[in-house]
């Protein structure tokens, strides 16, 4: 449905984002994921044809430029701040961009707007704007949407309502590319990460294949941990002890198994550790600025 | 193009600062009934309008535009439309469109305080300066529309320009306030340039009663067709110029 391919945006003569290349296919969620400043909003911005840029991006196989936006016809975006006019109602708001009232009426429906969505927008609270943002970026049955920090200012409820939503648009064929620090919610949603850091893609995966070559350790518990530990020393296995069990790399866990069945120690537990989605993706991206502060 | 225009129509009139211009603009006429006598010339002026609609055009004008920036609207405004220019033109031509209602509303307005404060005197066909006295009316009015253009485009230029609606406001009030002055002074100041100066944007705002007043072309130091014309190639100079800013403003 999107495809990026090579784009370099510039502000001045600066290069801000430096050939960067993805890909969203129909029906994918794309988590883009990194800190503040490395480009994310300026790729979202560049894909709406908000920026000059270097490079190709095509929506739904139709090129996008600064100056043609056809292929944008069938595409919803909330970045930044949800788009809205203070003076006009919810529904006003809605109008401005539905071509089709029924869908705009299930959209205000599903996202429980109906109480306020006649009332003006002046009066919402962040939550009721960032949920209108939302619908007006869903309206139309879009092939394609984006959405910055979609959960900002989201109560619990509405961020599983929009979590949800997001997930049902997916299974109709919708693409989407997602912002977002929560990184939690973000991984409840996603199919494929995109990790960008000072205007780069440092990787472009699918979030199984992310989570399997990240989660590399396991946890080890034996009948007897100070016994495995002199075994695996004099194997040379490295491993790091905690209070009651061992984390050793996935890439030992046979030769462990195996060194512990010919000491006849009974294995009781071995497990890939569930490591926690956000901090992998701060140690990619502080082993990212070491390798930049080496060179 | 039809749907920028019902978009931008659309908003304009949910926006309510039309209304509230025109409020203003009906209040300071009756402010000028109050504050002044009745004479033939309040009359030919639309008691004061002629002044206050550029004021009002200009702050309508630069708060139009400024709340897309404001309320982050400009980024679905953009990139909804492949076209620049429909944009920008939609808007031009709303706030325009407004300075003609607003024109034609002071018109009434001045026949209506007439006919209820001053019913039996002035009559609307008697002469004064040059012309009967409802042409004089009509003539500064449309020496109003002709520098409505000036001001929507220097009001759009400037919001591009400042990004400060205050800023335009006050440059707005300084044009009415000061720069017909000003523009006197320039040109009393340097009379050696005054083949050049005469052209100085400020020297339009003359227009308003110089086609009923001939003896302000002494002031001006253009005739009314020069005077027509700058207006008319000033405006398109600074729509232009606003609209290159629009194109080149980052979102």
């Amino acid at each position: 449905m999107l495809k990026v391919k090579d784009i370099d945006v510039f502000i001045g003569h600066k290069k801000i984002i430096k050939d960067v290349s993805f890909q969203v296919p129909a029906g994918a969620i794309v988590g883009l994921v990194g800190p503040n400043g490395a480009g994310k909003t300026t790729i979202m911005k560049t894909i709406l044809g908000l920026t000059k840029f270097k490079g190709n991006i095509l929506v739904a196989n139709q090129t996008v430029t600064e100056n043609n936006h056809l292929a944008l016809a069938n595409v919803g975006a909330l970045i930044e701040h949800p788009a809205i006019y203070p003076f006009l109602t919810g529904l006003q708001n809605l109008e401005l961009y539905a071509r089709d009232k029924g869908d705009m009426v299930q959209l205000t429906s599903t996202l429980e707007m109906d109480s306020y969505i006649n009332t003006k927008a002046k009066g919402y609270s962040l939550g009721m704007k960032q949920k209108l943002g939302i619908a007006i970026a869903l309206l139309n049955q879009p092939q394609l949407v984006i959405l910055d920090e979609p959960m900002n200012g989201l109560d619990i409820e509405a961020t599983i309502s929009v979590r949800k939503l997001i997930k049902h648009y997916a299974e109709q064929g919708t693409a989407f590319l997602i912002s977002s620090h929560v990184l939690s919610e973000l991984q409840k949603v996603m199919n494929q990460v995109v990790l960008i850091n000072a205007g780069k893609i440092i990787i472009n995966q699918s979030t199984a294949e992310f989570n399997r070559v990240s989660r590399q350790n396991y946890k080890v518990i034996t009948e007897d941990n100070p016994c495995a530990m002199q075994i695996l020393q004099k194997q040379k296995i490295s491993f790091t002890p905690k209070d009651d069990y061992l984390v050793v790399r996935q890439k030992d866990i046979f030769t462990i198994q195996d060194e512990l069945f010919k000491n006849r120690l009974h294995l009781q537990e071995m497990l890939p550790l569930e490591a926690n989605f956000e901090n992998i993706i701060v140690n990619i991206l502080d082993r990212e600025r070491g390798k930049n502060d080496a060179h | 193009m039809r749907t920028s225009l019902k978009e931008e129509i659309f908003k304009f009139y949910h926006q309510k600062i039309a209304l509230y211009g025109l409020v203003t603009m009906l209040l300071l006429m009756i402010y000028s009934v109050l504050t002044k006598n009745i004479t033939k010339s309040m009359l030919a002026v639309g008691f004061g309008s002629i002044e206050w609609i550029p004021i009002i055009l200009i702050a309508v004008g630069s708060a139009f535009f400024a709340m897309e920036y404001t309320n982050n609207t400009i980024i679905m405004l953009m990139y909804k439309h492949s076209s620049k220019i429909k944009i920008y033109l939609a808007k031009f031509l709303v706030v325009v469109i407004y300075g003609l209602i607003l024109t034609v509303v002071a018109i009434l307005f001045t026949l209506v305080l007439k006919l209820l404060l001053v019913p039996g005197e002035f009559s609307w066909s008697a002469n004064f300066q040059e012309h009967a006295l409802w042409v004089d009316l009509l003539l500064n009015m449309a020496g109003v529309v002709i520098y409505s253009l000036f001001i929507v485009g220097l009001s759009f230029m400037l919001i591009m320009l400042v990004k400060v609606n205050a800023v335009v406001i006050c440059v707005g009030l300084s044009l009415a306030f000061f720069g017909a002055s000003f523009s006197s002074g320039l040109m009393t100041a340097l009379p050696s340039l005054i083949g050049l100066t005469k052209w100085n944007p400020l020297s339009l705002i003359f227009i308003s009663q110089q086609l009923t007043r001939s003896s302000i072309s002494l002031k001006s130091n253009l005739t009314d067709v020069q005077l027509v014309v700058a207006t008319i190639i000033y405006s398109i100079f600074f729509a232009v110029l606003g609209y290159y800013l629009f194109k080149h403003r980052r979102v």
